[in-house]
């Protein structure tokens, strides 16, 4: 029965999708679209038809792929990222082409230079959809040799591509010599394994040994050459690390074994030293490997979706900074970040470079000039065409720079380089004890076993290896629930803090809620949009709410625009002066009695009075069960900017009384946390971020709550999010859990050292065996603090935010 | 059996020339791209440009170089 | 760094092409004719038919030429377009086609002539190997000179396994060919007995290695993906395959020499290094088979394809019955029995032979512009080659496993249960009748294929020069790859060149030394050196080319000592130089056949073999009773060997000819007393010398204990 729908349809000739209404016929063969029936022709022009017999409908369909203009690669600072190597007369180029698919493609891709004599030759690497071009850049310039690829359908894609990895060459070099050479050397003391009396009396029992000396030195100059070398370093600065034990125990197996061979006096053990560092650098490859792939999560920026507003024709849009493209054009308000490099486009804009360079005056640039990210614009909102793909790395590196974190110096990590330093002499003294007392015992064999095993088994890398990677699992899997940590030292403290202060406005009530209503005379369109235009330029969170509600765009010019924190704000618009914020700012309005837990903001426009929006501002969800819950291992204390008027409410909620504070002024919160610091708590206080940053710098931990994460103050130790507030306390939990895993972790590898150096030490044990149970410890011990902290997140419920969509849907 | 010393020195040298060969291959970048070769070898030489322009001429010829 | 136009050379490869198919056809029906003479002793026309000569001709043929040529073929056809390059010089093309096929043609001549030095695949005299030499060296100069002037950055793994096959075969044949020439055609192999057996099968095993194994696998990576369209399946795989192939194999000559007198662990290395051989050898099998998952419907209409995959089964089964085969168990069982030849034959007409086929069905369309003639003959052809080597192969596993249980049954009160050896040839004539069968049709399979690639080259229009383009490689290299250059260029062409000269160099300088040190081997007192006749005679021996059926070297069996007497000691081979351990037994062991039968029996024998022992297959050699020895030579013959070592006191070569005289004519009186009348310079007088000789240095002592 054949199939009717698909009978009319009819596929493209060059990218075979279905081709509906705008169907082309080019020399009776029909294409999908104007764009591929235009490839065709090109290929067709230039001799390479033979495409469309590599592959049948190789082609990629232009159909959706939009006119984009590439002039801007031609300006060097941003062409100097991708062009690998530039002469006088010839460029050589790297390209990441997300749509090669198929051998046709790479076909088509390294026969580039029919399609333009300035292109000189290319090279496609199909694994990692990358094409190296080398052209004559007086030819052809970048943005042509771009546009000619995107014309016949791979448009370069310059965002994700991914980052090379760095191949562990020379460690491969390492290990495959040492392997050549301990396979080797086995087979040249095969005969000694299969008993020395084979033998036929010839030279064979001489020269094997001899060959066996040979092989054995490039793996000990070669392959071991780096435990040589970081154990030299530590000598030079006269402290010990890890790989001084390693090293000895190399040098001594070689030296013993060869005066074995030369005085004929045995076989030596050169087949367990080739053996040796062959494992040890298989240990330390697989170490790297987990390494990274641990860093890779531990790099929670990948979880940090610090948004930014993307204009797009009228409206603007949040997009997450990873997908923020070259060329997109961002609006960035009063006190924002400056997510990417960009050029300004309009608006003057000054900058203060603080968080950069630190010294705090403002810069200001003019029209067309390049601002680097990092920079937080004072002052209008302006419009900014990004130049280079933001890197969120960059921006958390910004926010742990040492201007901000006091030196909150993690315990642990203390704890771990205090026992690595006494650990190892220690080792090299029981090594000693071991080897002196085999060697009195009359046991030369005994004595060389004992001496390199204990060396080769303790592992203190056990230690130095808990604390990172637990707590580095510990903020991944915080992050997982939106609760974004600076660094690990912020772990520990939440785990010892016992005092929580709280500030009401925008951390405790539900900011944005629907409750809007102007009280006072009806405004006009145009009064509408100076207040809308005013309020827009400022992030906080009143303002933010009122222009949603008001939306009326009008571009109008603002001059000496200022904010007072805390206060209100005050501009010229179009010359005439606009306030908005507190009634006692304006000292115009009167003092109006405002309903339970709402918030006004009071309008005056050119010295008239207008009224003011009333917010309400609902409490979070279940805000009460959860300051109830942490009330009881926890005091809470409310510190709070408003006025009186709902004190009754919350003492229900707090309990005590004395701990809740109203009209509390920036400097007032600030004093409140130094005497309770004083009194010995360790403080978490929980606020918006913007009035009492500096409440947040001083309290050991400052979470700052926010509901759209455009917004990023370096003052706080911790990003949250609204809506996860109710998971506090399972927060609180697993970090105290998280802190449990680090101790068990140190533990087992105590016990694991303590066991391994008593069996060395009656060498019973032999050093290759050592040299593998050394990896299998550090690896067992990572294996450990990784499945710890999931083990410790499930206990304390924390439930993932995606976790709850994925079961729902499932 | 001394025979067996300039047999296995002579595998010896010619394993360790191999070794070398392995290891210039792999300095050089040889096996830097372990998947397109495999494509690239199977394009065949098809006919340069202006040849093709006379060949395209003579339309009967029997069966095309693909 | 403009695109290039440039030309490849199609004439070299049309003029391989066409040496493949000619040598092909002649190698096989020499092939024919031994089978044929196997079991019908008729079939030894003359003097220069007989199977001892033609066996060493079959062999060379089919390996050197037949095999040979095709991998020319391949390689000149495959290198230029991978490389996208000339070959480096049209003069060193030529040179090396018509050098080849010269030494082929010196070989038809020489071999059925009797002039060989009887080491297996190395029986080319000293002359013709030097020529060798030459030619390999310059087909080596040609690869690498087209390499350096490549426009392809990277080097396919083809390309790896044809620089591999060239440096390694350039190698084994310096050491194996190894000899002091006596005269024009006539020398003595360096080395002697036990370590001459080694270095021989360290050669043997290699040859097969780097000459039917590893240019092959660089054929199928290159022909298999473009028969069918297809990318290899992983080309990650052929890399690490080729590396470890090529790390292991050199060392498993040793397992050709199982329970012989080489010494045990050495025994053992051989066999490890076997067992470690499967894996890099099925890695290229698996390699090229999963290559065709999911098109395996292509295969069923293209032969071309058909002839691959049945190559790469064959290549499968016969690299994993090598590394059985080299079990000690198993070894003693297949040694000296048709089981080797059943094997050897599995992979040079399954694997090398197919392929090659594979290989012409595609490349002749493509050379001469056309379609192939008759794709019904060429399924005919796959059908018959299959047929013939299933014909070929089943039997020969019957007739040895036949043989081997009846050398060693036992009847009850503890005798052998077939003590002559002719009861245990005549029980499988019938199988060597079914193999020679098979062998007809493989060889009508090929002709069949000649017709049909004729005809298609008939139709089409040869092109000599393909033109192609492409651009250089260019030599700017980004900034961190400056010893990418340095390596590049001039020092790759010397290192190797170096290389090579230290090879050549160490080999003269260690073996000479190695030689004279040689006394201290386990010598016992009671074996002298060959007197002149009998050196004559073991000359005799080895022209005949006896060794092809007849081993001497006694196992320590219980059925092998009952049957022939006491095993071999590596001390008794001290003087043989080359030695004779042979690797067949189609006739039975002569090492203990001194003074076991009379002088007359000889006579009569190798006058006519069916009149001492009936239907006998060997073949007759009548021209022995009656041509002579030519005396001038033993002079020369006792120079050369005391220069090897063989302590013959100073000026005996003078009197040397007295002393094979009177030694001749005793002979000749005890011949007389059984009524046969001949004179003392007849070449079968040496010949009874030498065979008495054999295996009577040992009997003097008492018998030493076996050794089972």
């Amino acid at each position: 029965m054949e199939d009717l729908t698909r009978h009319t349809e009819v596929a493209c000739k060059h990218c075979g999708d279905p081709c509906e209404d705008d169907q082309v016929v080019y020399d009776a063969v029909s294409f999908c679209c104007q764009g591929c029936e235009l490839v065709y022709e090109l290929l067709h022009e230039y001799g390479l038809e033979t495409f469309y017999q590599v592959g049948e409908t190789p082609g990629v369909s232009l159909k959706k792929t939009k006119s984009t203009d590439w002039e801007y690669l031609d300006h060097d600072n941003f062409s100097r990222q991708i062009i690998l190597y530039k002469d006088e007369q010839i460029a050589k180029v790297s390209f990441y082409l997300p749509t090669i698919h198929c051998s046709a493609c790479i076909w088509l891709l390294e026969k580039l230079y029919r399609l333009h004599p300035g292109i000189a030759s290319s090279q496609v690497d199909f694994s990692r959809k990358e094409v190296v071009i080398t052209f004559r850049h007086n030819e052809i310039r970048l943005s042509e040799l771009v546009s000619l690829l995107h014309s016949i359908g791979y448009t370069p894609d310059f965002q994700n591509a991914d980052t090379k990895r760095k191949p562990y060459r020379k460690l491969w070099y390492q290990i495959g010599i040492a392997g050549f050479c301990f396979g080797n050397i086995m087979l040249f003391s095969l005969p000694e394994y299969f008993g020395a009396p084979l033998f036929v009396g010839e030279g064979m029992e001489v020269l094997f040994p001899y060959l066996i000396a040979l092989l054995a030195l490039p793996v000990f100059f070669y392959s071991a050459q780096d435990y040589f070398k970081s154990s030299w370093a530590a000598f030079r600065q006269r402290t010990i690390n890890m790989d001084v034990p390693i090293a000895m125990g190399i040098v001594t197996l070689l030296i013993y074994s060869y005066w074995e061979i030369f005085t004929h006096s045995g076989q030596g053990y050169l087949d367990s030293l080739a053996a040796l560092v062959f494992f040890l650098l298989l240990g330390r490859l697989y170490q790297q490997k987990t390494y990274d792939h641990l860093r890779f999560d531990r790099d929670y920026t990948s979880y940090f979706p610090l948004t930014a507003q993307i204009l797009t024709g009228e409206s603007t849009k949040a997009v997450a900074l990873a997908e923020l493209g070259v060329g997109d054009i961002i609006i960035v308000k009063n006190e924002e970040i400056i997510p990417a490099d960009s050029i300004l486009l309009d608006g003057n804009a000054n900058i203060d470079y603080s968080f950069v360079t630190g010294e705090s005056d403002t810069v200001n640039t003019r029209k067309g000039q390049l601002l680097y990210a990092g920079g937080k614009q004072c002052g209008t909102a302006i419009r900014l065409r990004v130049t280079k793909k933001p890197s969120q790395s960059y921006l958390t590196k910004l926010w742990n720079n040492d201007a901000f974190t006091q030196n909150k110096e993690e315990y642990f990590e203390s704890l771990a380089n205090k026992i690595s330093r006494y650990f190892t002499p220690a080792i090299i003294i029981i090594a000693i004890a071991a080897g002196g007392f085999w060697w009195w015992a009359g046991m030369p064999e005994n004595a060389l076993r004992a001496f390199t095993s204990v060396l080769i088994i303790a592992c203190p890398c056990a230690l130095a290896l808990t604390s990172p990677v637990t707590l580095g699992s510990a903020i991944r899997i915080l992050g997982k629930v939106r609760f974004y940590v600076k660094n690990a030292g912020v772990v520990e403290a939440i785990s010892r803090a016992d005092t929580i202060i709280f500030d009401k406005t925008g951390t405790l009530t539900q900011p944005n809620a629907s409750g809007i209503i102007f009280r006072g005379k009806d405004l006009s369109a145009v009064e509408n949009q100076m207040i809308f235009t005013l309020l827009s330029q400022s992030i906080h969170p009143l303002s933010r709410e009122i222009s949603a509600f008001i939306n009326a765009r009008m571009d109008a010019e603002i001059t000496d625009y200022k904010e007072v924190d805390g206060q209100g704000l005050t501009a010229k618009i179009n010359g005439i002066p606009v306030m908005a914020g507190k009634s006692d700012f304006l000292d115009k309005g009167p003092v109006s009695e405002i309903s339970e837990n709402g918030s006004a903001v009071h309008i005056a426009i050119g010295e008239k009075y207008l009224g003011y929006f009333e917010l309400k501002q609902p409490y979070r969800a279940n805000m009460v069960e959860m300051i109830r819950s942490l009330g009881m291992d926890y005091s809470t204390h409310l510190l709070s900017g408003d006025n009186e008027k709902d004190r009754a409410a919350f003492e229900t909620i707090f309990g005590e009384r004395e701990n809740l504070h109203f009209n509390q002024s920036p400097e007032d919160k600030l004093a409140y946390i130094g005497r309770l610091q004083a009194g010995g708590h360790t403080t978490v206080m929980l606020g918006d971020g913007l009035n009492d940053a500096g409440a947040l710098k001083k309290s050991d931990v400052g979470i700052a709550i926010t509901d759209h994460t455009s917004f990023f103050s370096p003052a706080c130790d911790v990003i949250m999010e609204g809506s996860m507030l109710a998971q506090l306390k399972s927060i609180f939990e697993f970090s105290k859990k998280s802190i449990r895993v680090i101790k068990t972790g140190f533990f087992i590898s105590l016990i694991y050292n303590i066991v391994g150096i008593t069996i060395a030490v009656q060498a019973l044990l032999s050093p290759v065996i050592a040299a593998i149970l050394m990896p299998v410890s550090s690896f067992t011990v990572v294996i450990w603090a990784v499945g710890g902290t999931r083990l410790a997140a499930k206990k304390a419920g924390l439930k993932h935010q995606n976790n709850q969509q994925k079961s729902w849907r499932y | 059996m001394e025979i067996l010393i300039p047999i296995i020195l002579i595998s010896l040298l010619v394993a360790l020339g191999f070794l070398a060969a392995f290891i210039w291959a792999v300095r050089s970048g040889q096996y830097d791209d372990a998947e397109t070769p495999a494509y690239r070898m199977l394009f065949d030489n098809d006919k340069p440009a202006e040849d093709k322009k006379e060949k395209l001429s003579t339309k009967n010829k029997p069966g095309t170089n693909s | 760094m403009l695109v290039e136009k440039f030309h490849y050379d199609n004439k070299i490869v049309k003029y391989f092409l066409i040496a493949t198919v000619v040598w092909g056809i002649i190698g096989m029906l020499v092939g024919l004719l031994a089978a044929i003479q196997l079991f019908w002793p008729a079939a030894n026309i003359n003097e220069w038919t007989t199977y001892g000569r033609i066996r060493p001709l079959h062999t060379n043929a089919v390996i050197f030429a037949f095999v040979g040529n095709a991998i020319f073929t391949g390689v000149y056809h495959s290198m230029q377009r991978l490389l996208k390059a000339r070959m480096y010089s049209d003069l060193l093309s030529w040179f090396h086609f018509y050098g080849w096929q010269l030494i082929i043609v010196s070989a038809v001549i020489t071999l059925p002539l009797g002039l060989t030095s009887s080491k297996e695949y190395a029986e080319l005299e000293w002359p013709i190997d030097i020529a060798i030499t030459l030619v390999w060296v310059a087909f080596g100069v040609n690869m690498i000179g087209t390499l350096l002037r490549r426009r392809v950055k990277h080097m396919y793994v083809a390309i790896w396994f044809y620089l591999a096959s060239f440096i390694t075969v350039a190698v084994l044949h310096l050491v194996n060919s190894a000899a002091l020439p006596v005269s024009l055609f006539k020398s003595y192999s360096a080395y002697s007995g036990v370590q001459d057996a080694l270095v021989q099968w360290w050669y043997g095993h290699n040859a097969v290695a780097f000459f039917l194994t590893t240019p092959f696998l660089g054929l199928m990576y290159y022909y298999l993906p473009k028969a069918a369209n297809r990318p290899i399946y992983s080309y990650k795989l052929s890399i690490v395959h080729f590396w470890a192939l090529i790390f292991i194999y050199i060392w498993a000559g040793p397992h050709h020499l199982l329970y012989t007198a080489l010494p045990e662990w050495a025994q053992a290395l051989g066999t490890a290094f076997s067992i470690m051989l499967i894996a890099p050898s099925w890695g290229g099998m698996v390699n090229g088979l999963l290559t065709l998952r999911g098109a395996w419907d292509k295969v069923a209409n293209d032969p071309t394809l058909k002839f691959m995959i049945v190559a790469l089964t064959a290549y499968g089964m016969a690299v994993f019955e090598g590394p059985m085969l080299s079990l000690k168990n198993v070894n003693a069982i297949a040694h000296y029995t048709d089981w080797i030849v059943a094997h050897v034959h599995i992979g040079g007409l399954g694997w090398n032979g197919f392929l090659t086929f594979a290989m012409l069905y595609w490349l002749v369309p493509k050379l001469w512009n056309t379609v192939l003639y008759s794709k019904k003959l060429a399924n005919m052809h796959f059908w018959l080659g299959t047929l013939g080597i299933i014909f070929y192969a089943l039997p020969l596993y019957v007739a040895a496993l036949t043989q081997w249980f009846m050398w060693e049954e036992f009847n009850a009160d503890g005798l052998l249960e077939n003590p002559n050896f002719i009861s245990t040839v005549t029980e499988i004539m019938p199988m060597y009748m079914l193999r020679a069968l098979g062998g007809a049709i493989y060889l009508a399979g090929v002709i069949v294929m000649t017709y049909n690639l004729w005809k298609t080259a008939k139709a089409g229009s040869f092109q000599n020069n393909e033109a192609d383009e492409a651009p250089a490689l260019e030599k700017t290299n980004v900034a961190n790859e400056y010893w990418h250059r340095v390596w590049e260029r001039k020092p790759l062409f010397f290192a190797l060149l170096a290389t090579i000269a230290i090879l050549i160099g160490g080999v003269l300088e260690l073996v000479p030394s190695f030689m004279l040190k040689s006394k201290d081997i386990t010598t016992i007192e009671t074996v002298k050196p060959y007197t002149p006749l009998e050196l004559q005679g073991r000359d005799i021996y080895i022209s005949e080319g006896c060794v092809g059926c007849h081993s001497q070297m006694i196992r320590p069996f219980r059925s092998e000592t009952e049957r022939y007497g006491d095993y071999s000691k590596a001390g008794e081979f001290v003087y043989d130089r080359p030695f004779l351990w042979g690797s067949k037994r189609t006739g039975p062991d002569l090492h203990r056949i001194g003074v076991k039968y009379s002088d007359s029996w000889h006579y009569f024998h190798m006058e006519d073999p069916t009149s001492m022992t009936e239907n006998s297959n060997m073949p007759p050699y009548p021209h022995l009773l009656s041509s002579k020895i030519d005396l001038s030579t033993t002079e020369a013959k006792i120079n050369t060997m005391r220069k090897l070592g063989v302590p013959y006191e100073e000026g005996f070569e003078k009197e040397a000819n007295e002393h094979l005289l009177r030694q001749a004519n005793g002979i000749v009186e005890r011949l007389k007393t059984d009524g046969i009348e001949t004179i003392p310079e007849a070449k079968i007088v040496a010949l009874i010398a030498y065979l008495q000789r054999l295996g009577t240095d040992i009997k003097l002592e008492e018998k030493p204990t076996l050794r089972e």
